[in-house]
Formats: C-alpha cells, sequence, structure tokens
C-alpha cells in the first residue's frame, strides 16, 4: 500500500461525510496491517501528538473567548472600537474590522470571532440598513484576522507539526494582521463611498459618553495587553498566557455579574466539544503524517519541488497555490498537520523561514474558510444572517481582493512577519 | 451516558486549567516549578478529548465535509450516515486493539513525573474509545430504523 493510496483513500472517505479524523484513521490502520506493523504506533501516536504542553493552550484559550462572549465583554469590547472608528463612512463596517482585530487579540480562532463577536456585528449593521450579504461579507472575511494575531491555535498546532517555536510564531503574527486589518479598512473605505454606507454613528460622542465606553471597557481591553505583554516579556508562555486569560474572563465575569454558574457550564460544554473536535483531528492527522513520512511521500514532494526551482519566490508561489487550493476543501487543522511535513522542507531548503511560512500557511488556510465549497466562516453565518450559503460566498468574493493583496505583501516580504520576533529573540 | 462523559470532561478541563495556573503561581511566587502539574495538566487534555469523542459521535458534532451528501436524496443519505457510523465504530475497535496491544507488554510503565501506571493513564482513553464504538453502533441502528438522522 504506497503513499499515494493512503492519500487517495483519505480524500474519497472525507467525500462521504465520515469525520475527518476517521478519514485519516482508515487508511493509517489499513496501512499498518498490511504492512504488518504493531498497531500500538497508532494510539502512541494519537496519544503522543495531544500529550504536549503547547497543546494545553488549544482549550484555554477557546474557553477564555467562551467566557468573553457568555459575560458581555465582548459587547463591551464592540462599542470600544465604535467609539475608536464609528464616526467614519461605513463606520460600522470599519468597527466589525477593528472589533474583530480586538478580539482577536483573544480569541484565536476564526470561528469563535463569526460565533462571538459575529451576531453583535450584524445586529448593529442590520439596524443601520446596511445590505445582509454586506453585513455578513465583512464579518466573515473580517474573522480571518482572528488566527493570524496572537492567541491563535493554527499557529499553536502549526508550531507542533513544524517543530517550530510557537512563541516566536504568535510573536510574528501581529504585524501581519495588522496589514491585513488596514487592506480590509482600505477596500471598506472604498465600498462606503460606492455603496454610501451611513456613518457608524452619526453625532460626536459627548465627553461623558466617551469616559461611560472607555470605563466599561478598559478592563475588557487589559485582555489583549496582558496576554501580549506577559508574551512579548517572555515571563509567559503562550500555554500560561491561556490560563491567565481565562482566569482574567472569571474575574471580569465576576465583576461584570453576567456569567450565571448555568452559562459556565454551558461555556465549558461549548469548549470541550470545540477542543476535542479539533484535537481528535490533531490526533489522527499525527498518525497519518507519520504514514506519508514512512513512505517518504515529504520527500517525493520535495524532490519534485526543488526539481521545479530553488528559488524561495517561485516555490513560495507553488505553496500558495497548494494552501489555498487545499483551504478550498480541507479544514485548517487537518490541512495544517498533513501539509506542514511536505511543505516544509522543500521551502526550508531554499532559505524559508519557518516562522515566516507558518503565518502564511495559515493566512492561506484561513482565506479558505470563506471560499466555496467548505468555508466553515460562511457556513456558520449563513443562518445568522437567514440567507443562503450561496449567496453569502458571492458577497464575501469581493474581499478576497484585499486578502490576496495582503497574502502577497506577507508572502514576499517576510521582514513583517519576522521583524519582531527577531527583535525579541535575536 | 453522554452527559455522564461530559460532565467527567468538564472535570478535567477545570483541572487542566487550575493545574496551569497554580503552576504558574508557584513558579514566579514561590520561584519553584512543578512538573507533576505540568503532566496531570497534559493527562487532562489527553483524557479530555478521548472522553468527549463518544459524544461528539453521538451528537453528530465531528467536523466533516458534507458537500456531497448534502445533495444527496434522503433515503442515500441515511446509508452514507449509517456506514460513516459503521465505519468509526471499525477505527474505535482498531483503536481498543492498538491499546490492548501496548497495556498486554507495557500496563505497568509509569510516566516521569507522577509515577502514573499505563493502565491507569490510558483509562479515559480507553472508556472514551469504548464508548465511541457503542454509540456509532446504536447510532447506525437508529438511522437504519429511519427514528433519526444522525449526521
Amino acid at each position: 500500500m504506497s503513499g499515494s493510496m493512503v492519500v487517495l483513500m483519505f480524500l474519497v472517505l472525507l467525500t462521504t461525510g465520515l469525520p475527518i479524523a476517521v478519514s485519516m484513521g482508515i487508511p493509517s490502520a489499513l496501512y499498518l496491517i498490511v504492512a504488518n506493523i504493531p498497531p500500538s504506533q497508532l494510539i502512541q501516536r494519537m496519544v503522543t501528538s495531544l500529550n504536549s504542553f503547547p497543546m494545553l493552550a488549544v482549550p484555554l484559550f477557546i474557553l477564555a473567548a467562551g467566557l468573553m462572549n457568555s459575560s458581555g465583554i465582548t459587547e463591551r469590547l464592540f462599542e470600544f472600537a465604535k467609539l475608536l472608528v464609528g464616526r467614519l463612512k461605513g463606520g460600522l463596517a470599519q468597527v466589525n474590522i477593528v472589533a474583530s482585530l480586538i478580539f482577536s487579540g483573544i480569541s484565536g480562532a476564526a470561528l469563535a470571532d463569526v460565533g462571538g463577536l459575529g451576531n453583535i456585528e450584524l445586529e448593529a449593521m442590520e439596524k443601520q440598513k446596511y445590505p445582509k450579504t454586506h453585513a455578513a461579507a465583512i464579518t466573515a472575511a473580517s474573522a480571518v484576522i482572528g488566527p493570524i494575531f496572537p492567541p491563535s491555535i493554527p499557529l499553536i498546532i502549526y508550531g507542533a507539526a513544524a517543530e517550530t517555536s510557537s512563541m516566536q510564531l504568535l510573536i510574528a503574527g501581529i504585524l501581519p494582521a495588522l496589514i491585513i486589518a488596514i487592506a480590509l479598512m482600505v477596500q471598506v473605505a472604498f465600498f462606503a463611498r460606492r455603496y454610501n454606507y451611513p456613518k457608524g454613528v452619526e453625532s460626536k460622542y459627548s465627553r461623558t459618553e466617551v469616559l461611560t465606553i472607555i470605563k466599561r471597557g478598559l478592563p475588557s481591553m487589559f485582555m489583549p495587553l496582558i496576554m501580549m505583554g506577559g508574551m512579548l516579556s517572555g515571563l509567559f508562555s503562550p500555554t500560561e498566557v491561556a490560563a491567565i486569560a481565562v482566569a482574567y474572563s472569571l474575574v471580569l465575569s465576576a465583576i461584570y455579574k453576567e456569567l450565571s454558574f448555568a452559562s459556565f457550564i454551558k461555556t465549558c460544554k461549548e469548549t470541550l466539544q470545540s477542543t476535542a473536535s479539533v484535537l481528535f483531528i490533531v490526533a489522527s492527522a499525527a498518525i497519518f503524517a507519520w504514514v506519508l513520512t514512512v513512505e517518504q511521500l515529504p520527500q517525493q514532494v520535495s524532490a519534485l519541488m526543488l526539481g521545479i526551482s530553488d528559488n524561495p519566490v517561485v516555490l513560495l508561489i507553488l505553496a500558495n497555490v497548494i494552501l489555498l487550493i487545499a483551504g478550498m476543501f480541507l479544514e485548517s487543522t487537518a490541512a495544517i498537520m498533513i501539509l506542514t511535513p511536505i511543505l516544509l522542507p522543500p521551502l526550508m531548503a531554499s532559505g524559508v523561514n519557518p516562522v515566516h511560512f507558518g503565518l502564511v500557511m495559515v493566512f492561506n488556510l484561513m482565506i479558505g474558510m470563506i471560499t466555496p465549497p467548505v468555508g466553515m466562516s460562511v457556513y456558520m453565518l449563513s443562518p445568522i444572517v437567514k440567507l443562503p450559503v450561496g449567496k453569502v460566498f458571492k458577497a464575501v468574493m469581493p474581499y478576497l481582493f484585499s486578502l490576496l493583496v495582503a497574502l502577497v505583501i506577507l508572502t514576499y516580504v517576510p521582514q513583517i512577519s519576522l521583524w519582531l520576533p527577531s527583535l525579541l529573540f535575536n | 451516558m453522554a452527559g455522564l462523559y461530559e460532565l467527567l470532561g468538564i472535570i478535567f478541563l477545570l483541572m487542566l486549567f487550575l493545574s496551569v495556573l497554580i503552576q504558574i503561581i508557584m513558579r514566579n511566587i514561590f520561584n519553584s516549578g512543578s512538573i507533576q502539574l505540568e503532566e496531570l495538566a497534559r493527562f487532562s487534555l489527553v483524557s479530555l478529548v478521548f472522553l468527549m469523542i463518544p459524544v461528539l459521535t453521538w451528537r453528530g458534532q465531528h467536523i466533516i465535509v458534507d458537500i456531497v451528501i448534502l445533495y444527496l436524496p434522503e433515503r442515500l443519505k441515511r446509508w452514507f450516515s449509517a456506514i460513516s457510523q459503521l465505519l468509526v465504530m471499525v477505527f474505535g475497535l482498531y483503536v481498543l486493539n492498538a491499546i490492548v496491544t501496548i497495556m498486554e507488554f507495557n500496563w505497568n510503565v509509569r510516566t516521569p513525573a507522577l509515577a502514573m501506571p499505563n493502565v491507569v493513564f490510558y483509562i479515559p482513553i480507553t472508556l472514551g474509545v469504548l464508548a465511541m464504538c457503542i454509540f456509532s453502533l446504536a447510532g447506525a441502528i437508529i438511522t437504519l430504523r429511519g427514528r433519526e438522522v444522525v449526521q
């Protein structure tokens, strides 16, 4: 049984609606049986992939974001973002992007942004008579920022797959996230004139209103600051920062008195569901990637890519195309676990930094979350805005322009990703 | 039963959180880190993931790609769903076999920090995989009887 047969079987099983984790597990198990390898290899690989300190950050970041949503902290962040950019033309669309940027400093997952902030953003935009499709499109597009700005669950998973420092990866995400936000804001400004979007806030805020919003929002704003400060100062690892985020959310929830015991338990259950569904894929992908390694598939792909060119610019174009296509069909965790060991070696051989490539990979895959046919952010938004999935996909397409421009900039100016880590980690 | 697994999952989640938090406090205030706490946190993560897998199976909450089955007629969709669940069960049985193989020779091997025997470390994993097999079989039967399409 060859490596390509294992991949083919995975793809066939994937399309039948089998859980992604099992679609990877079954071909791997069959390979072990055919190759007469002890089955213990499977469970050992699965357990080892989860039994790691960086992976502990995954449930903790999900829990922190859930607590922020359940305790009204997200609404305060939205109000704060409104104060910052609400007076611009198309203010609420701009607020949508800024709020996503701030929220991504807490959550680390695109879907948490859509599910948490999405409702608040869409409701506010609907009140201002934004076309539903436009509101859904900018909400989906801005959620792409989430997994680029630290904390980021996909970057932590990439760090484990590439055996690269997750701390460096997270710090590397700061400037790229800002670039993506700026690219989206420029496009929104253009759309605001073209479609005559209203201002987010018609009249100027009074001094009292400003102070009230700041007072309400400031404790929530401390969360990203604590997290960034903790990581940048080297005081805490990403996992520890995640635990502090949970503790801080609990303290804020107690102060705001908006989190009941029932909603705490509900948040825990949702955290368990998200964590298990992502990490089951990570565990299965560990044995799947091992099988591909035994079959020397990474070496074959490496030879093929380096045979085309050893120029990093050409190889990055190739990697971007592969990742954009993979992102359209594969769930991001599975794609990271499978493609990292395949694509990283030839790119590293041509001189590409693994931290830089991590950012490029995650950004590509996040774009896949808003493209058909498997754009999960769009599938999540569609029932919220009560529009067919196809209409939301169509509406979000124009935003691919600014995202792809940002992708080209981030791919070919590695200094944007590497400057901060090199400054901090020498 | 799914509720019980979820409850155990919550306990492990809180244990994970507290282990990391206490470790931060111990390291930064008392200047003494604890490898036991780190191992406890990692054990909690492995346990909660495996305990939640059957819950996801039962509730149809696994991440799937449904672009093909979405367009199938209801009857065919039901068959696909039942076969999927049976495949989940088959995979679960293989994983159980893998656990048995490990336990045969290494049941008494202890973890480095907590000195927890493998047989204890693997209890939540075994319980999770076993329940995944049972839930997927039950799900397949229910789906085939047409009472409910469990994805």
